[in-house]
């Protein structure tokens, strides 16, 4: 199979995964996994955007040619999204892991049903 | 094409953004207080910085034939969006003056305002729907921050579901915009939409366009997100969620304005527009419906700004120039009689709590900032000469030139909706009949003068705009005219 | 708007009783709340013109009637949305799944 068709299955496949463990799963930290995973699935749908079969990665090096290394790099604007992307959700990431310890501390279980029940 | 401008527009995002750092360092310095009353000046003159025009930071333009394609970050400043950034900074900057008032300032929720009021200038102004993201993302740890900052559990609460589904929305936000990528070539905003002007529709560009209604929803408070946005709004410190209200208004604008300017003129766009309306029409009615039910004051005006995010995605929705000058004026007036509501909350509940079965009989203890909430309350409503009465009109006006008075009829009657509300808040709050000892109690209450000159200078735009609404109409139409599409529907 | 009305004034004590449990059986909250049921209606109402008119279907006017005729033998309507509209995360997540999932038909379809 093609690889770039692959991986966006995969991608597509972690997108799901990730949307169904958010809403369907009754835990704070599995619901924050399963962002994580939704955010993985979209940075992957992007690097493989950029990738080209037997392509080289897109900085140039002074041993290259420049003839082949223009018409062979991966396209690089994706990369620098993901790269991007990568930095803002582990920022979030760390916010919500500090109050779900935060929350844990007063309720003494992980349930979003009991922790975060109509108020 | 590709001409670097002598301007200093980059400017309005960078320097609150490195004051933002230089606060976060200094919280704890005893300057703070004074550096804030600063900043809250330079933020009122930082929009002329900009000239009108487009900026393009670093020249990599991609050649491809004939086209040319813009690569890297591009951002737009014309009449209307310095007439949106003003009215943010503005907000920004009454909001930080009434915040020197309080006993507990520190340099962390000033650090957090200017993050925010740089991010939501950004995503105005940008013409790079990647740094749209990068900035929408940014806006929303900045809120849940500033919801954190009041430091109660029912505050930590609602900024983590705003998180969660904040989170998710943005992500599904990154694959709408990967999808466009992948379909068009390109994030610039001005380059896809004209690729999506000449090229066929493909699956991809459908999945962006619902990738992007979701982030719309999320970002502008629309349903089925509004419980989040309202939760926030109301475990917020009032003073705080006028500035939270004042981003998410402006976000909606700015979303809704990439998702007309992208789609607006296609043929596969009308579904999506009464997508978009059914939305509104949601966000009117459960705002308001949910509005009366409220006995706090503060969920009152969390609900109310959901129905006036409802009005306001109404008349971009319906897309003809009338109607996007219509929601971005509404979107501005509301930014400002809202901010004025909340400030009034802010001083309210400063008197016992901003539950309204508990207060009552306040209007001889400060009457002056009575007169001003009441100013505020009835240009909510619709009452001329004051600012949303201009703006409600366009907007009915809008939708009866569209051919749906049904949208119009149900304008007015959350509008009726509304002024029941509003009323019966005025009516708890100041006119009731208290009882001595509150009468005793309230005689300690003492009123910041910070937040009643903000108030002040709310109401004082209030009648201004109400009286000249040409102001920023003027300033709008030009733009409305370039994104709009003349349309009716003929059944 | 006229059914609507009929249906809110014939229930008023059973109204103001569920309003009282909720302890704001005041005459100001009880106005407001019918005034919120009568918005509710008469919005939805609208919603059906609307799209009958879109449609041009007869039989989506039909459904929308019956719809409404529903609505009005379940009254009051409003403490069941207000319910719906609390802040418990699960009813959150299921309206933000069933809008998602909604959307992506809707606009398939419009292909």
């Amino acid at each position: 199979m093609d690889l770039q068709l692959a991986s966006f299955i995969a991608a597509g496949v972690l997108v799901v995964v990730g949307l169904y463990g958010f809403f369907f799963v009754d835990n704070i930290i599995k619901k924050v996994i399963a962002l994580s995973i939704i955010e993985n699935g979209v940075n992957l749908t992007l690097v493989s955007m950029g990738y080209r079969e037997g392509g080289y990665a897109p900085i140039y090096l002074p041993t290259l040619k420049f003839q082949l290394f223009s018409t062979n790099m991966a396209y690089p604007l994706p990369q620098a999204l993901v790269l991007t992307n990568i930095v803002i959700g582990a920022s979030m990431l760390a916010i919500m892991l500090a109050l779900s310890v935060v929350f844990y501390k007063k309720y003494k279980t992980l349930k979003t049903s009991i922790i975060l029940k109509e108020d | 094409m590709v001409k670097k401008m002598d301007n200093f527009l980059p400017l309005i995002v960078v320097f609150p953004l490195i004051m933002s750092i230089i606060f976060s360092y200094i919280y704890k310095s005893k300057i703070v207080r004074i550096l804030t009353f600063l900043m809250a000046l330079i933020l009122v003159v930082l929009p002329f910085f900009g000239t009108y025009g487009t900026y393009f930071f670093g020249d990599h333009a991609i050649a491809l034939g004939s086209t040319s394609l813009t690569s890297g970050i591009a951002y737009v400043l014309n009449p209307a969006k310095n007439v949106m950034v003003f009215t943010l900074m503005l907000i920004g900057s009454l909001i930080l003056i009434s915040a020197t008032g309080e006993k507990k300032l520190n340099g962390i929720f000033t650090s957090l305002m200017l993050m925010g009021l740089a991010s939501v200038s950004a995503i105005i102004m940008a013409e790079d729907i990647f740094n749209l993201y990068v900035f929408y993302e940014i806006a929303t740890i900045t809120q849940a921050g500033l919801v954190i900052a009041s430091g109660t559990e029912n505050a930590y609460k609602a900024a983590f579901r705003y998180l969660l589904i904040g989170t998710m929305a943005g992500s599904l936000l990154l694959l709408g915009i990967a999808l466009l990528l992948s379909a068009t070539g390109t994030l610039n905003i001005e380059d896809m939409r004209n690729f999506l002007a000449n090229n066929s529709a493909t699956p991809a560009i459908y999945g962006g366009l619902l990738m992007l209604i979701i982030g719309l929803g999320y970002g502008g408070g629309l349903p089925p997100f509004h419980t989040i946005k309202a939760d926030m709004y109301s475990r917020a410190r009032p003073f705080v969620a006028s500035m939270l209200q004042t981003y998410s208004k402006f976000v909606l604008i700015a979303l809704m304005i990439v998702i007309l300017k992208l789609f607006g003129g296609l043929p596969y766009f009308n579904i999506t527009r009464g997508v978009l309306i059914a939305l509104s029409i949601g966000g009117m009615v459960f705002g308001t419906v949910m509005a009366l039910l409220q006995n706090d004051y503060k969920k009152l005006l969390a609900y109310h700004t959901i129905s006036q995010g409802g009005y306001v995605a109404a008349g971009l929705a319906i897309g003809t120039p009338l109607g996007i000058v219509a929601g971005i004026f509404h979107g501005i007036n509301h930014a400002i009689y809202k901010s004025a509501l909340f400030l009034g909350a802010h001083i309210v509940s400063k008197a016992k709590s901003s539950n309204m079965a508990k207060l009552g009989g306040l209007l001889p203890f400060m009457p002056f900032v009575a007169f001003m909430i009441l100013c505020a309350k009835l240009a909510t409503i619709g009452i001329p000469p004051l600012n949303g009465f201009q703006s409600k009109l366009l907007l009915i006006d809008a939708a009866m030139k569209a051919n749906i008075p049904e949208l119009a009829i149900i304008m007015i009657l959350v509008s009726i909706g509304t002024f029941v509300y509003m009323m019966k808040a005025f009516y708890l709050i100041f006119l009731k009949p208290c009882s001595e000892e509150q009468i005793e109690e309230y005689k300690n209450i003492k009123i910041s003068k910070y937040s009643v000159f903000s108030l002040a200078i709310l109401t004082v735009l209030c009648i201004l705009l109400g009286i000249y609404p040409d102001i920023v109409v003027d300033r709008i139409y030009p733009f409305a005219k370039d994104i709009g599409i003349n349309w009716a529907l003929n059944k | 708007m006229i059914i609507s009305k009929v249906g809110i004034f014939m229930k008023y004590d059973e109204f103001k009783r569920e309003m009282e449990k909720e302890g704001t059986g005041d005459s100001m909250s009880v106005g407001a709340g019918l005034t919120g049921e009568i918005i509710l209606y008469g919005s939805l109402v609208m919603v059906m013109f609307l799209l009958s008119r879109v449609f041009s279907e007869v039989l989506l006017a039909i459904v929308g009637i019956s719809i409404i005729g529903i609505g009005i033998s379940t009254m009051p309507l409003i403490f069941k949305f207000k319910e719906e509209n609390s802040n418990q995360m699960n009813i959150q997540l299921f309206w933000i799944s069933i809008f998602v999932g909604v959307l992506s038909v809707a606009l398939y379809l419009a292909k």
